[in-house]
């Protein structure tokens, strides 16, 4: 007996769905990166609605293209905090945190971030924690290749001159094994 | 490099490396349950809000186009080359142009109409301009936007050439015979789906000789910044997108544009992935070599709290270069979860250096889009608008004004051969105060039985009288909508017409479309 073809429905929500399990990990690690602990869920799960409803318009949905609608309701959930919670958001941050060394667990760095421009911030997050090439960050705050390059040296140097990093950071930073 | 050392460290500083805690199918289930309880809502007002730069009948016809053109595909594949003379011939007059007689009013397919999804401008009964867009060939492969004119009422056309500025994002706006513009957009290739990829641009292409030789300018239509940098820094190179042009003379037009802003939009059932829209006023007096613009103001609703979402679209008419009226839907952020709306008239006497603006009453809620509103003078204007609740029991009625837009009736004809059916309209053209034309058609049965626009007769509506009473006007029987109707002084109207879909496939949204002519 001849299999029946999938519907074009059935069809679409299979394809979405390996869509979603391809992505879920990345797009979970890039929300609970910019908003509060409580809300990831409630983001990640935002944002893949949405890119259900419009899968099927795009020629080549990909992680760009789903970060860019997870940037639209990280920006939205984030307005919605209050002060009180953005104040919160720094330490909620913290629970996350991975231990880099014995005497490093980062707070510092990211409370340098914090003094930077909010897009200077989303730069360096974008391909230091992210970790996105240069031409997916392109798709996703639509800029050039170029630009991305240049407005990410720029935010760099902003950051090097906001830091205040304790010695010890830099030695286990150029010596692993030095205390 | 100190640079490289700085980035290890924020690259170290990373809050977040593990794996999510929660179990994927869990997630998984989440997101479906949440998906199908939004589709309803979907249908009714996010599509809309969604897509209000263009005309939501326009969004139609485009998905009617591509399932149609599927459809074509797949039967030929199953019958082979051998039936495509007819299916080239059924798209043909699927999207062609009917012509009526100023005498009897009737309609009637016009001998050799383009293909595609026309928009036409008719500054004489025999002269007319025509967009064809989304057409296609005979093998069911999409055709670039052309632009058309006729100069003896539409028996025949010939292909326009026009610089290769862009395509046609505007109708033609044609204030005498041979005095034309019209507004392009060219998107970089392979650009994203968005429509505001960036590197987008935009001109305007005008005419003095009947479209003979055409000159171009580029124009900038910025988005609103300003309020969100984290919004911002996805806004840069980023430009808004023509919705309206109409022209006075060779050198003064006035336009109307959606550009993204950063205003994040409030979530309507969780939902939110661009920020709003808003609409902004744009008037050359040069020829479109430069511009001034104005963002319409956020809104307060109408008990004086903020409007989350003013003007992501607005509809422009003006009866001379300096009285233009203006309709606009705002969603409010307060009342049952943004899911009410009202219609806020917009009116400026200098030409739309400053606007003034007032609530249309009940029981409008919305306005619908492209051709849909115009003033023939400066006292009488008609509006085809969204009224009752949301989905699934709106309608759609005819909002007129005969004193500048301080009070406002509205009409609602009915036909007499479908007393169950409601009216969707798609297009006003008035050749005077009193003399109008609508084109739409009859949802058999009504919503939400009819939603999917499964049982639809095209119709066209006229009134001598000012919109006191009004006649529908014949159309083939085979027509299911009326998309647009374009009249001019002597009363002789073009309008534009497709077949219904297939009562066998009542929804865009899965599978064959075919053309009623197929079978």
């Amino acid at each position: 007996m001849a299999n029946i073809p999938a519907s074009p429905d059935e069809t679409l929500s299979s394809d979405f769905e390996t869509f979603f399990r391809e992505n879920y990990s990345s797009i979970w690690r890039y929300v609970a990166r910019r908003t509060l602990q409580s809300k990831v869920d409630d983001v990640v799960s935002a944002s893949f609605i949405v890119a259900w409803e419009k899968y099927s318009t795009v020629d080549n949905p990909s992680l760009p293209w789903l970060i860019r609608i997870a940037s639209f309701e990280v920006a939205n959930a984030r307005r919605k905090q209050s002060r009180e919670h953005e104040r919160a958001f720094s330490a909620v941050l913290e629970e996350f945190a991975a231990p880099f060394g014995e005497d490093f667990d980062g707070s510092s760095v990211r409370s340098a971030m914090a003094t930077l421009g909010e897009s200077d911030q989303e730069i360096l997050r974008l391909v230091l924690w992210d970790e996105l090439p240069r031409e997916d960050i392109a798709l996703v705050l639509g800029l050039s290749n170029n630009a991305v390059n240049v407005r990410y040296h720029r935010a760099l140097q902003k950051f090097e001159r906001s830091i205040v990093v304790p010695r010890h950071v830099y030695r286990v930073k150029e010596d692993p094994n030095a205390k | 490099m100190p640079n490289d050392r700085f980035s290890d460290l924020i690259r170290h500083a990373n809050p977040v490396t593990q794996e999510p805690p929660r179990l994927m199918d869990d997630a998984w289930s989440d997101i479906v349950a949440a998906q199908g309880r939004a589709h309803p809502t979907f249908d009714g007002e996010r599509r809309r809000t969604r897509l209000t730069w263009t005309h939501p009948r326009r969004v139609f016809a485009v998905a009617a186009a591509v399932l149609l053109i599927a459809g074509v595909s797949t039967v030929m594949s199953v019958r082979g080359p051998s039936n495509s003379p007819s299916l080239s011939s059924s798209i043909t007059r699927a999207f062609g142009v009917v012509n009526a007689g100023a005498s009897t009013g009737d309609f009637s397919l016009t001998p050799a109409s383009p293909s595609g999804f026309n928009l036409v401008t008719c500054p004489t009964s025999q002269v007319c301009y025509l967009e064809s867009q989304f057409a296609f060939d005979s093998a069911g492969n999409p055709l670039p936007t052309t632009a058309y004119k006729t100069v003896d009422g539409g028996t025949s056309w010939t292909a326009m050439s026009m610089p290769a500025a862009g395509t046609p994002n505007t109708s033609f706006s044609c204030p005498t015979v041979s005095v034309c513009s019209i507004g392009v957009v060219k998107s970089p290739s392979g650009s994203p789906g968005s429509p505001f990829a960036v590197g987008t641009v935009q001109s305007i292409l005008s005419t003095t000789d009947g479209g003979a030789t055409w000159t171009s300018h580029v124009v900038s239509i910025n988005p609103v910044t300003g309020i969100d940098s984290a919004l911002d820094s996805t806004l840069v190179n980023v430009q808004g997108q023509w919705t309206h042009l109409q022209c006075f003379s060779s050198t003064s037009c006035i336009a109307t544009a959606s550009v993204p802003s950063d205003q994040p939009q409030d979530p309507v059932n969780g939902v939110d992935d661009v920020g709003v829209y808003r609409a902004v006023i744009m008037r050359t007096d040069d020829g479109g070599a430069t511009w001034t613009s104005s963002v319409l103001p956020w809104s307060m609703n109408l008990d004086e709290s903020p409007g989350w979402s003013n003007s992501q679209d607005v509809e422009l008419s003006c009866s001379t270069a300096s009285v233009c009226v203006g309709v606009t839907t705002v969603v409010h952020s307060v009342v049952n979860n943004g899911q009410t709306a009202n219609v806020l008239v917009w009116r400026s006497n200098d030409g739309g250096v400053t606007w003034l603006s007032s609530w249309a009453p009940a029981p409008a809620i919305g306005i619908l889009g492209r051709s849909t509103l115009t003033c023939p003078t400066t006292l009488q204007c008609y509006a085809a608008v969204t009224t009752g609740v949301r989905w699934p029991s709106r309608t759609e009625q005819i909002m007129m004004t005969m004193d500048g837009g301080v009070s406002w009736t509205f009409e609602s004809p009915s036909t007499s051969t479908s007393p169950s059916a409601i009216n969707n309209y798609n297009s006003i053209s008035c050749t005077s105060g009193s003399t109008c034309w609508v084109a739409g058609e009859l949802l058999n049965g009504g919503e939400p039985a009819n939603t999917h626009f499964n049982n639809t007769q095209a119709s066209i509506w006229s009134s001598s009288d000012s919109g006191t009473t009004w006649t529908s006007v014949l159309l083939p029987a085979q027509l299911g909508f009326a998309l647009e109707v374009a009249c001019n002084s002597v009363a002789s109207c073009l309008a534009v017409a497709v077949p219904p879909l297939d009562n066998r496939h009542p929804s865009f949204s899965g599978g064959e479309i075919l053309s009623n002519q197929e079978g």
